[in-house]
């Protein structure tokens, strides 16, 4: 069984302003997230939306289990992937192949199959030996995107990470993403591309100031989109 | 996975959750800082033998008369104590090694463990090869340095996890902390040897475990026996040990806590 299920959600940021440079720092809080309820089952691909600063990030990284709830309760069943960016944990002194030996281990994969396919994906040539902080950032993201996408998790959560590497390359990353999510029991991403959530998505979540304004039909999310945007 | 303010709990993970996994990148955090060096691993040997030498060098140079056997044992001692006390402080709990998943705590915690007890197990080994060599030290020297140093990397690194939660949210605490074990390596046994001191400060150092064990290792170094009776120096670890276990009971819930500001 896969699902998530969140119960009187909130979540708050807490931290220092800096007024000015010979004053003493000052504490703020800032109220992120407050979410009612929310459950999803095995799948359903979901779009979260929003603007900017909305509160979809955080969400996700609340789901992903690594932000601590102020209040209320997350409950996961399944093993979580949460594609934030496209280090999965990479030694800059190795090259990709040696870090994708390591991290398969870690991640509990085999890295026979794992290195071919990221190699084959990436297509970065000789730089595939060269110590990883050598690469570009781009050349990075390529082997980053490939290795995190050839894990197998029962929920993917995915946070706008397709912004890698050239056009061409952004195009066969959203192949394998698609193709990826139809492997996997829940798929969770916060997104901003209409297109992608008309063609995928079969829920749409909007959120607004932290809080779900919708949670449903993935036409009537569109349209609440696009008058909040 | 069940995540509230209070706990939480995870049940399946892509990461490895392993002890061995653990080990794994503990020996890694050991080892790669040297990689990036053009003699690579010569300085996980090199780096705490010339410590050594500087400091057998300064402090002879300052206090002319002491005996550099006796100098070096509480250089090194007090180099794992102090070196692991501010690490374990200063660790940023809420990182993710493996920002793919959330980490489980037990090979974070193993790892952890198992790095400084690869650097104390070096710093020791080093110290006492040195002595051996130049200061015609016993060789019994080597297994009891190495021993004084883990025990004193274990003991502090899980007393610095129980002031983490502090010097994340008030960092000015850590700086104070620093100061504070730089004038403990003038208080404490380092540069002279228990039996020179007196009174209130004596009194202190008899409950320090890095007095009991510095002494320990200078009694084999100079065949003497050591002040402290076998009971009394299991009483001092014991004690010490109760911050050590909390420490690292609490690990789970200082990483919690540590990934929101609040």
């Amino acid at each position: 069984m896969v699902l998530i299920r969140v119960n009187d959600l909130s979540l708050s940021y807490d931290g220092m302003k800096i007024k000015s440079l010979i004053s003493l720092p000052e504490r703020i809080r800032f109220d992120a997230l407050s979410i009612d309820s929310l459950n999803v089952g095995e799948g359903e691909i979901i779009a979260i939306m929003g603007h900017n600063g909305a509160g979809k990030s955080t969400m996700l990284s609340a789901l992903a289990g690594k932000m601590r709830p102020s209040s209320g309760e997350i409950e996961v069943i399944g093993t979580v992937i949460h594609l934030s960016g496209v280090n999965p944990g990479f030694d800059p002194i190795f090259s990709p192949r040696q870090n994708l030996k390591w991290l398969s281990r870690i991640y509990g994969c085999e890295s026979s199959t794992i290195i071919p396919e990221v190699e084959e994906f990436a297509e970065i040539g000789e730089a595939f030996d060269r110590p990883i902080r050598t690469l570009s950032g781009g050349m990075r993201g390529r082997v980053g995107f490939g290795f995190a996408t050839s894990l197998n998790p029962d929920i993917l959560l995915i946070d706008e990470v397709l912004g890698v590497g050239d056009p061409s390359f952004k195009a066969k990353a959203t192949t394998r993403l698609k193709g990826m999510m139809k492997n996997t029991g829940i798929v969770i991403m916060s997104t901003h591309s209409v297109g992608l959530v008309k063609e995928l998505a079969s829920r749409t979540v909007i959120l607004e100031k932290g809080r779900i304004i919708h949670d449903g039909k993935v036409s009537v999310g569109l349209k609440l989109y696009s008058e909040i945007k | 996975m069940v995540l509230s303010n209070k706990s939480r709990y995870t049940e399946k993970t892509l990461v490895s959750g392993s002890f061995f996994a653990g080990v794994h990148i503990g020996f890694r955090k050991f080892i790669l800082p040297n990689l990036s060096f053009r003699l690579g691993l010569l300085w996980v040997i090199l780096d705490p033998l010339l410590k050594a030498m500087v400091f057998a060098f300064l402090i002879m140079v300052i206090r002319g008369n002491i005996s550099p056997t006796s100098l070096i044992v509480g250089v090194f001692t007090i180099g794992a104590q102090n070196a692991t006390f501010s690490r374990s402080m200063k660790m940023r709990l809420s990182n993710e090694p493996f920002p793919l998943t959330h980490t489980p705590d037990a090979p974070l915690l193993t790892s952890m463990i198992s790095s400084e007890l690869f650097t104390a197990i070096f710093l020791g080994i080093s110290g006492a090869s040195l002595l051996i060599l130049v200061a015609d030290a016993p060789i019994l020297l080597l297994p009891a340095l190495s021993i004084s140093c883990c025990s004193l990397a274990i003991i502090f690194s899980g007393s610095g996890l129980l002031l983490s939660p502090i010097n994340l949210v008030i960092k000015d605490f850590g700086a104070f902390v620093g100061h504070i074990l730089r004038l403990g390596f003038f208080l404490q046994c380092v540069l002279y040897p228990y039996s020179m001191t007196s009174g209130l400060h004596r009194s202190v150092l008899y409950w320090l475990p890095h007095t009991i064990l510095v002494e320990w290792c200078r009694s084999i170094a100079s065949g003497t026996s050591s002040p402290f009776s076998i009971s009394h120096s299991l009483e001092v670890i014991l004690i010490w040990s109760i911050p050590m276990i909390i420490g690292f009971v609490r690990f789970k819930q200082y990483r919690w806590r540590s990934t929101t500001w609040s």
